[in-house]
């Protein structure tokens, strides 16, 4: 498999005038980057070439109701494009992932900078729809 | 330098930045990074406290390019939300959105930055949808007349 495979995203973020990171180890191949100051990943598994996953985690402030934060992810799922939204790590956090099945991930460059949208646009809709529930 | 600072911000926000003089010379000078698709510039004049200046350019189509029609439509724009600038340039092809933060310390300007980089775009947008929508009611008007002068 070829070991550089996300290379085609790195150039996508530099088109968005983003810096990135690395972080590969056996298991995976993943990019870290900031746009607004909001962290972002991108994973792809070495087993599974094809899956390409784009990402965000966010806190849920404290004491949040977890019937409220599961109807709003309901909700968010049901209405947006390409996002997933899931409670995580103990279930303080929400992540929000974009998760692609490509033959390479050049595909995926074009849309990159409407995908980053979405996750952006979700977790902006996420919190001020759980704030005025 | 406040210069070197927001820059410093910028990029430790995560965006490239590169820095050039502004043309009126002196002090001044613009950085520039993109952000959702668009290059926005922030001028700075160094002072106590500095003066910024957040901006970005939009693309007029060129079905769209009436250039009175358009002065308008950002004048109307720019009633509307108060605190941004417009300006039509090069011959009309495009406009600028700009908002000024004055008398605001850096740290001030930074911990609201995004919001007012939003603002602009925000901004540029509604202008946009306003010309757009002037096009096309202009053109769905043209097209009732000339049928009607046809007798259709």
């Amino acid at each position: 498999m070829d070991a550089d495979r996300l290379a085609p995203l790195e150039l996508a973020l530099e088109e968005e005038g983003l810096f990135s990171t690395r972080d590969d180890d056996e298991d995976a191949l993943r990019i870290a980057f900031k746009s607004e100051g909001d962290r972002y990943f991108i994973v792809s598994y070495r087993d599974d070439p094809n899956f390409v996953m784009i990402g965000s985690g966010w806190s849920l402030p404290e004491g949040a109701d977890r019937e409220r934060v599961m109807h709003t992810m309901n909700a968010l799922n049901a209405r947006k494009k390409f996002v997933k939204a899931a409670l995580w790590e103990q279930e303080n956090d929400v992540l929000f992932t974009v998760e692609l099945c490509v033959v390479t991930p050049e595909e995926i460059r074009p849309h990159f900078g409407r995908l980053l949208d979405v996750l952006r646009d979700s977790a902006l809709e996420f919190f001020a729809e759980l704030r005025t529930q | 330098m406040t210069r070197d600072d927001l820059a410093r911000y910028i990029q430790n926000e995560g965006h490239r930045v590169e820095m050039a003089p502004l043309q009126e010379g002196g002090d001044a000078v613009e950085l520039l990074f993109r952000s959702r698709g668009y290059v926005f510039s922030v001028s700075v004049r160094e002072g106590d406290p500095p003066r910024f200046e957040i901006a970005t350019a939009y693309e007029i189509p060129p079905w769209a390019r009436e250039r009175a029609q358009n002065a308008l439509a950002l004048q109307e724009t720019a009633k509307d939300i108060g605190d941004v600038r417009f300006l039509l340039a090069s011959n009309g092809k495009n406009f600028v959105v700009t908002l000024v933060v004055e008398k605001a310390p850096l740290h001030e300007f930074q911990r609201d930055f995004w919001v007012s980089v939003a603002r602009v775009r925000e901004a540029g947008v509604a202008a946009l949808e306003r010309i757009l929508n002037h096009s096309e009611s202009r053109a769905a008007a043209n097209k009732f007349i000339t049928s009607l002068t046809r007798g259709n």
